[in-house]
Parts: structure tokens; sequence; C-alpha cells
């Protein structure tokens, strides 16, 4: 008897969790993708700990200092100074605290409401639905940066004013995804047979169906984030983002620009950095779209 | 009185009746089957009896009652509470009809939780217990299962034990067995004939499989286009058939076939929205149908024996005028 159970145990199928994970991280590209991603997390987070000068601290003798390897480096300031002599390895640790933070605080401010609006467009698809999908058109119709760029028109420049900004713009992809996946699901039997036991329209909305439609909507919120950390950099760029002093990787993208011939590594480190995180948010997305779609995975 | 009593049912979508004026009573403890081809109504009679026909659907009634309540009347919040608990239901394709993202024992242990007073490790007893009355081997480990694990004998298992978590009056089984070979088949249809006994609920069998009515039904309604045709209590519909449809079903079973090069049929097919005739619905297939026939509707006549035909067939299944 104990033999047989055991034996059940090892033909047993992983759990859901478990086999994505499996799939995940037979991708070798994601699961480095992981690492450097985690680590940029770890160093963001500890920022305080690592960096070892105040972001906006001013060495007036050390301006533009070159990287540490240059023959004029300074062993202190390993990757160099700004313009305003200002340590680049600690304001790009800060930095990431605010690009970071903005980006995970748009994707959940978008993820919630739009994954909420498009469960009430599927579910009550007459008048409320269409009311929902046609202000989705709207807003899908002019594009995402130029959305952005007008709610922060409105709303006026500012770290909590570009995260509302970000979120807004990307709104409309969640509700379409979820409105799509769960108009897909609602006539499976499941559902059918959830109404039949005496489910409820909230207990059918989250319970039944959306878990069944967490796949696609997982692989397009990683895949935000990173969509997202271009649009903060880039409102940043133009000005309209956080504003200075404030480390944020965009910004201090935009106030280096001036100095691209004489000192390159003003500009490099921080577009480098948006580079590396963004890629590394991509890498991550497609190894979950893989591990999470049904269609690849073998019954 | 009825478990059931419903009187001049419609549910029609658009100008199309899907059920056209059903009548039925189930009472506690009986089995009723309700046989017919594809299309000819049950199933969505059977969503109408549970308030879950969507929009465009419309459902009119004269009369549907449960259990002494009038569904009409109920809210839909209380409708709801009646299903689950005193109504429950079994699909033909059990596989899809449990959800993908949680465990049997999730979903056991969330009807438990809605529709019982129970609570904590006494819900984790009953779901095991649940389990082991369908018959599951090993329950306590299957509760950790999804759905993708289960066969398609054992998903169907699993649904019955959901349905009878709560012991409802009233069972309808929706071609239960359809999606299963002839040995879970027979299995699943033993299980359930056994949880009827035991529990003396109300079981409505919906098939088209005749040869299972046979075994596990007292008695058997027939439908055709939407309408009830005929209902009569076993055997004697196998042994007098009285509508020409019913007769021609059974005429149709193979084994009645023995040696013929082609299965008997009847000729045409059912009507569908824009060809339905005026008088009997079956008049332009019927063999023996008159003039009378073509212009008007019969009503369903009859008291052990209620058949909706002008002219019902006698034993020997020649048509009686009178």
């Amino acid at each position: 008897m104990t033999t047989d159970m055991r034996l059940n145990a090892d033909i047993a199928p992983p759990s859901p969790l478990r086999s994505a994970w499996l799939a995940f991280a037979a991708n070798k590209g994601a699961l480095a993708a992981l690492i450097v991603f985690a680590v940029m997390v770890v160093a963001a987070l500890g920022a305080s700990l690592f960096a070892p000068h105040d972001p906006v601290e001013q060495a007036r003798d050390h301006l533009l200092t070159p990287p540490a390897w240059d023959a004029a480096g300074i062993r202190a300031y390993l990757l160099g100074t700004d313009e305003l002599g200002r340590d680049l390895v600690s304001r790009l640790l800060y930095g990431g605290r605010i690009s970071l933070g903005i980006a995970f605080a748009s994707v959940l401010l978008s993820t919630l409401p739009g994954t909420a609006l498009g469960l009430i467009a599927a579910f009550f698809p007459r008048a409320i639905g269409t009311a929902i999908m046609r202000l989705m058109d709207l807003m899908l119709a002019l594009p995402g940066l130029l959305l952005a760029l007008c709610v922060v028109a409105i709303l006026g420049p500012g770290l909590f004013n570009t995260v509302i900004a970000i979120a807004i713009s990307t709104l409309p992809n969640y509700t379409r995804l979820v409105r799509a996946a769960t108009l897909a699901e609602i006539p499976r039997e499941y559902v059918t047979a959830s109404r039949v036991a005496g489910a409820g329209p909230l207990r059918l909305m989250f319970l039944t169906v959306l878990p069944n439609c967490m796949a696609p909507l997982i692989v397009q919120s990683t895949l935000g984030f990173s969509s997202a950390i271009i649009q903060t950099a880039a409102l940043g760029f133009l000005g309209l983002g956080v504003q200075p002093p404030m480390p944020e990787w965009g910004t201090m993208l935009a106030s280096a620009r001036a100095y691209t011939d004489s000192a390159p590594w003003v500009v490099t480190v921080p577009g480098l950095t948006i580079l590396i995180t963004v890629l590394a948010v991509n890498l991550i997305g497609d190894g979950l779209r893989d591990a999470l779609d049904p269609k690849l995975k073998q019954a | 009185m009825s478990l059931l009593r419903i009187r001049n049912l419609r549910v029609e979508f658009g100008s199309f009746p899907a059920v056209d004026g059903l009548d039925l009573d189930v009472e506690r403890g009986e089995v009723l089957g309700i046989v017919g081809e594809s299309g000819s109504g049950k199933s969505v009679a059977m969503l109408a009896i549970m308030g879950l026909v969507d929009a465009p659907g419309r459902v009119t009634a004269d009369c549907l009652e449960f259990d002494g309540q009038d569904l009409l009347r109920l809210s839909a919040s209380a409708r709801r509470k009646l299903l689950g608990r005193d109504i429950a239901m079994v699909f033909q394709d059990a596989q899809t009809s449990l959800d993908p993202a949680y465990t049997v024992g999730d979903q056991l242990k969330e009807t438990l939780r809605a529709h019982t007073s129970l609570r904590s490790t006494a819900i984790t007893d009953r779901a095991v217990a649940l389990l082991e009355m369908v018959e599951i081997p090993d329950p306590a480990r299957r509760l950790h299962t999804y759905p993708h694990q289960l066969s398609g004998g054992m998903s169907q298992r699993v649904m019955i034990a959901l349905a009878i978590a709560c012991q409802p009056k009233l069972l309808i089984a929706d071609e239960p067995t359809t999606a299963l070979d002839v040995i879970v088949q027979a299995q699943v249809m033993a299980l359930l004939a056994k949880l009827q006994r035991e529990q003396d609920m109300g079981l409505i069998l919906i098939t088209h499989d005749l040869a299972l009515v046979a075994q596990a039904a007292r008695r058997v309604g027939v439908m055709y286009a939407g309408q009830m045709v005929e209902q009569q209590p076993l055997p004697a519909l196998f042994d007098t058939p009285r509508h020409p449809y019913t007769r021609a079903l059974i005429a149709a079973i193979p084994e009645h076939n023995r040696g013929a090069t082609r299965l008997s049929a009847l000729p045409g097919i059912v009507p569908g929205q824009f060809d339905r005739p005026s008088g009997c619905l079956l008049s332009p297939r019927c063999p023996h149908a008159v003039e009378r026939c073509r212009s008007e509707r019969p009503a369903l006549l009859g008291e052990a024996a209620m058949v909706r035909c002008f002219t019902p067939l006698d034993a020997q299944g020649n048509p009686t005028h009178g």
C-alpha cells in the first residue's frame, strides 16, 4: 500500500505552478534575464547600502570625471561623474528605485482597473460593455506617449503624475486583453456548471473566470513593465516626468545630452542601464509566454 | 404534491420556440427519462427550470413550481440559492465542466462552503466522504488533483460528487454518459442509480440513448421539436408506443434492424425556424398524417399514457381513427 502511494506520487503530474516554472527554467535566456533583473531590483532596493555617495551631492572639483578605468578616472567615482559632479553609480542605483518603482506602480495601476473593466465589459456586453469598449477604442486612437503627454499637461509634471499618465495610457491594452480572454471562457461548460451550482456574478467573474485568464494577463503585464520603463524615461527626457535633481534614468539622459561629445559616459551609462533592464524584462516576458501558453504545453 | 411541476413552459429565441408548451411532473424519488434527438429542446428546458436561459432567450410558463415554491416569483438571488443546494445538474462532458484552475478538493469545498453551514475540517471530511460515495479510490489524495489529471470517467464521478454535495432533492443529468465509453457508462449509470435510491432524489435523465433510459427510468417522455409528444411508464413505452415518432425512434434502434440493408428511419428532418408546420409538428414526416394533422395542432392527452396525436397508434402499430 505504501509503495503504491509512492509510485502514485512519482507519476503524478507536477502542479501548474511547478510545471510553469520548469518550462520557464528550461529557457536559458529567460532564466539569465530573470537573474539580471533580480540583481537590478536588489541593487535599487538596497541603494542606500550600496551607493558610495549621496546621489545629489555635488563634487565641485570633479565635474565630468571619466569612469575609473580611464586614465583620468578616479577610483572613488567608478562610473565617473556628471556635469554637476554627482556620482553616476549612486545616481543609477537611486534612479533604479524611481524608474522601476514608477514602472511597477503604473503597471499595477493599469492592470487592476483594466482587469476589472475587461471583466465587466465581457459579463455585461450590452450597454455597459459597449460603453467601456468604445471609450477604450477612443483612448487607443491616440499614440500612447501622446496620451501620456496630454495627461501630464493636465496634471503637471512630477513623480506621481508620471505614474498616472503611464497607467492611463496603457489601460486599454489590459481591458481589451482581459475582455477577449473572458469572452472566450464564458461559454465554456465549467462556467455553466458553476452557474448551475448557484454562483453569483461576482464569484463567476473573479473566482471562476479570472484565474483561467491569468496566463495572457501575466505575460502582458510583464511586457507592459518594460514599456513603462521606456515611457518613464521618455517623459523624463522630455522634461515632463520626474523633475531634477531627483535621479531618474530618463532625466539623467536628458540633462547629460549636451555633453555627448565631450563626456560620452554620462549618456552611455543611463542609456545602457535602460537598455539592459528593458531587454531583461522582455526576455522574462517571452519566457513566461512560452511557459504559460497552453497551446505549447504538452498535454 | 410533486417535487417539480411545470405547465406550458416556453423558451423562445426570437420567434423560434426552442421549448414549446412543455408540461412535466417529477415526484420525489422518481426517475424520469427524457429522450429526443439533438435540438429537440431537452437541455434548454432544463436550463430554463434553473433560470439560466440568458437574453435574448425568453422564458414563460403558466406554472413552474419546485418543492412548493413558485420559481417564477422567487428573486434572482433566492433562486440562485436553490441551485446547487436543492437542484443540481450533471453535464455531458465532465472534463470541460470542471474548472481547470482549481483542484477537485477546492471545487468541492467551495460548493460546500457556499451552500452548507459546515466549516474548516468538517468540510474536508465531507469532501472526502463525497469522493468515497462516488467510488473514487484514495479520495483524500484525489482532493489535491487538478481536473486535467483525471480520466473522463473519474471527472464524471467528481461532477456527480459536486452535484450531490448538498443532498439535492432534484438531480438533472444531461446526457451524463455520452462522452464515456460503454464500460464506464455502465459504471456511472449504476452509481447514479445507487445514489438516487440512497438519497431518494428526484432524477431527470436526459439522453438520446434509449437503452440507457430503458434500464434506469420508470417513466419516459419523448420530445420532438420542442414539444413533449409522448409520455408513458416503462416498459409500456417500448411495448406499445402510441406516437408515430416514438415508434419510429424505437424502430431505428440498430438491434431492431437485424438483416436489413438500411436502418429504418423517418424521411425528412426536424422542422427549423422557418418551416415550422402550422399543424402537428411531425405531420410532414409522419406516415399516417391525415388532413387534420396538417391544419391543427394536437394536444398532449391521456392519463397514464399521454400522447400528442389525433390518431394514436394501437398495440399493433396501426393508427386509430376516432
